[in-house]
C-alpha cells in the first residue's frame, strides 16, 4: 500500500467493503482497485480472511476475536496484527465507516 | 505459436462452454510448457488455463501452476485499473448527456463468462453514437487528459466514416472510442443508428451501472471482430461468440439487424470459425438463424479486404468508398482521403499529387466486381 498517513480507526467502528471498489481474486489473492491508489492493492494469505470478514460490516474488534478463534491465536495479538492493515484498507479507500 | 500449443490454447479457450473436451492432458514436457505459458498469455487466456487445472483437464506441476498464477495476477491488476478507467469514462459521459456503449471484456465477462476473471482485456471500448462522435472524443481529451494515438484525415471524417479514435492516458491505458463496429465495407454498411435504439445491457462496474450492447449485439460484435477483426486469429472473440450465443437473446430479431448490416455471411463464417477451432456445442437454433448462408457476391468482395495478409488496411479504405449510401458521402469521403489536412498528410505520404495517385490505383482495384 502506498500512500501517507494511515487512518485512524477504532476497534469499535464497524467497516465495511466500499460500494465503488473494484475487486478480482485468484487462488491465492484478492486484488482491490481504488480511486486513492494508481496500482491495485494485493492481499495475501491471512489478509484475504480478514478482508472476507467486512464483506456484511464488522468492526476490528470482532473481526479480531474471530480470526483469533478461528487461528487459535491470542485475541490481543491477533487485534495489533490487524490494526495496521484495517487503516491503511481505510486510507486506499477499501473499507468505509458504516453506520 | 506452434500447431500444438495453438491445440491446447484451444482447449483452454473453449472449457466450459458446452460440449467442451473434458478429458485430462498429459503433463508438460519444459519445452512444451513455454511455448504453451507464451500462448495463453499473448491470448489472455491464464485465467481460463488455471481453471482447466483445477478441473483437471490441464495437468501443471507446482512450479508451473504458480508461474500461470503469478503471470494471471498482473493481468487481473491491468484489468481492475482498465475496469477504473471504463467508470471514470462512463460517468464523465453520463454526465454531459453523451449516450454510449461499453464494447467487449468488461460487459462480456459479467453477461457471458462464470466470473469477470476468466474474462481479460487489453485496453477498453466503447461505442459512441455518430451525431455525438466529435463533441464527446474532445470532451474526453480536454477533461480526462486523453491524447488522439492519430490526427483524423479531415475535420468530421470519424464522425462520418471512421471506425473509431484510440485515445491514450498518460499512464499508457488506452480507451478506444468505437464509431461503428468494424473497419472497412462492413463497418460502413452496419446500421450503426440501431445499436442505440436497443434497450441496453447495464452491468455493475466499481458500484456504478454500466450500459453496454444487449446481448444479441453484443453477439455480433464478438462474430464481426472474429472474423473482421485482423493480424493473427485471436481465440477470446471465438469464445465470446460462443459464450454469448449460449446465454440466448431473440434470434429472428439479431438476424434482421444482420440482414440489414449485411453481415449475415460474416456471422455464420465467426460461428463456422467458432464450431472448428473450439470444437463446442452451439445451440441449433443459433446454427439454424445464421450458418449455411452463402456469401453473396458483395460478401465475396467485401471479405477480400480482409484478408490477414496483403493490402488490408488500404483495400479496406478502397472498398468502403463503393458501398457509401449516396454520391454526397462518397465525394466527401474520397475529398477526406485523397487530399487530407496538412498535418495528416506528413505523417504518412510525401504529398498531395503522391497521395492522389495512390488513391486512384487504390479505388480502382478493390472497386466491386
Amino acid at each position: 500500500v502506498s500512500g501517507t498517513e494511515p487512518v485512524a480507526v477504532q476497534p469499535s467502528n464497524r467497516l465495511a467493503w466500499a460500494p465503488d471498489l473494484l475487486v478480482r481474486r485468484s487462488d491465492r489473492a484478492v486484488l482491490l482497485c481504488t480511486n486513492a491508489n494508481p496500482e491495485p492493492l494485493v492481499l495475501r494469505d491471512s489478509a484475504i480472511a480478514l478482508w472476507d470478514e467486512f464483506e456484511a460490516g464488522a468492526t476490528p474488534a470482532t473481526v479480531a476475536r474471530e480470526l483469533a478463534a478461528r487461528f487459535g491465536v491470542e485475541e490481543s495479538n491477533t487485534a495489533r496484527d490487524i490494526e495496521f492493515l484495517v487503516a491503511e484498507l481505510c486510507r486506499a479507500g477499501a473499507l468505509i465507516e458504516i453506520s | 505459436m506452434t500447431s500444438v500449443s495453438s491445440q491446447l490454447a484451444a482447449v483452454v479457450a473453449a472449457h466450459g462452454l458446452p460440449g467442451a473436451r473434458p478429458e485430462p492432458l498429459p503433463p508438460f514436457a519444459a519445452a512444451a510448457w513455454d511455448a504453451f505459458r507464451d500462448d495463453v498469455v499473448d491470448q489472455r487466456l491464464a485465467g481460463l488455463a488455471l481453471e482447466c487445472a483445477a478441473d483437471g483437464v490441464l495437468t501443471l506441476d507446482d512450479a508451473q501452476r504458480d508461474e500461470l498464477l503469478s503471470l494471471h495476477e498482473q493481468q487481473l491488476a491491468v484489468d481492475l485499473r482498465l475496469e477504473r478507467f471504463l467508470r471514470t469514462a462512463a460517468r464523465f459521459l453520463e454526465a454531459h448527456g453523451v449516450a454510449y456503449r461499453a464494447l467487449k471484456g468488461p460487459v462480456v465477462s459479467r453477461v457471458a463468462y462464470a466470473r469477470p476473471e476468466l474474462r481479460s482485456f487489453a485496453d477498453v471500448d466503447i461505442l459512441l453514437p455518430g451525431k455525438q462522435f466529435d463533441d464527446a472524443v474532445e470532451l474526453l481529451c480536454r477533461e480526462l487528459d486523453l491524447a488522439r494515438r492519430f490526427e483524423q484525415p479531415r475535420s468530421g471524417f470519424d464522425r462520418r466514416f471512421g471506425k473509431g479514435v484510440c485515445l491514450t492516458a498518460a499512464d499508457g491505458l488506452e480507451l478506444d472510442v468505437h464509431r461503428t463496429l468494424a473497419a472497412g465495407p462492413y463497418g460502413a454498411t452496419l446500421a450503426v443508428d440501431e445499436l442505440f435504439a436497443a434497450e441496453p445491457t447495464r452491468v455493475r462496474i466499481g458500484g456504478h451501472a454500466v450500459y453496454g450492447l444487449p446481448t444479441g449485439l453484443a453477439f455480433v460484435h464478438a462474430c464481426l471482430h472474429a472474423v473482421l477483426g485482423g493480424g493473427a486469429p485471436r481465440l477470446v472473440p471465438l469464445r465470446d461468440a460462443a459464450a454469448l450465443g449460449s446465454v440466448g437473446f431473440d434470434i429472428d430479431e439479431v438476424r434482421s439487424f444482420c440482414a440489414r448490416s449485411r453481415v449475415l455471411a460474416v456471422v455464420g463464417l465467426a460461428l463456422e470459425r467458432t464450431s472448428a477451432v473450439l470444437a463446442v456445442d452451439l445451440p441449433p437454433a443459433l446454427l439454424a438463424g445464421f450458418m449455411g448462408e452463402r456469401p453473396t457476391r458483395f460478401d465475396r468482395w467485401a471479405l477480400s479486404t480482409y484478408r490477414a495478409v496483403g493490402p488490408s488496411y488500404a483495400a479496406q479504405a478502397a472498398a468502403t468508398f463503393w458501398v457509401l449510401p449516396s454520391m454526397r458521402d462518397r465525394l466527401a469521403y474520397a475529398r477526406a482521403l485523397v487530399w487530407p489536412d496538412d498535418q495528416y498528410l506528413r505523417a504518412r505520404d510525401r504529398g498531395h499529387l503522391r497521395r492522389l495517385t495512390r488513391s486512384a490505383s487504390l479505388g480502382l482495384r478493390w472497386r466491386p466486381r
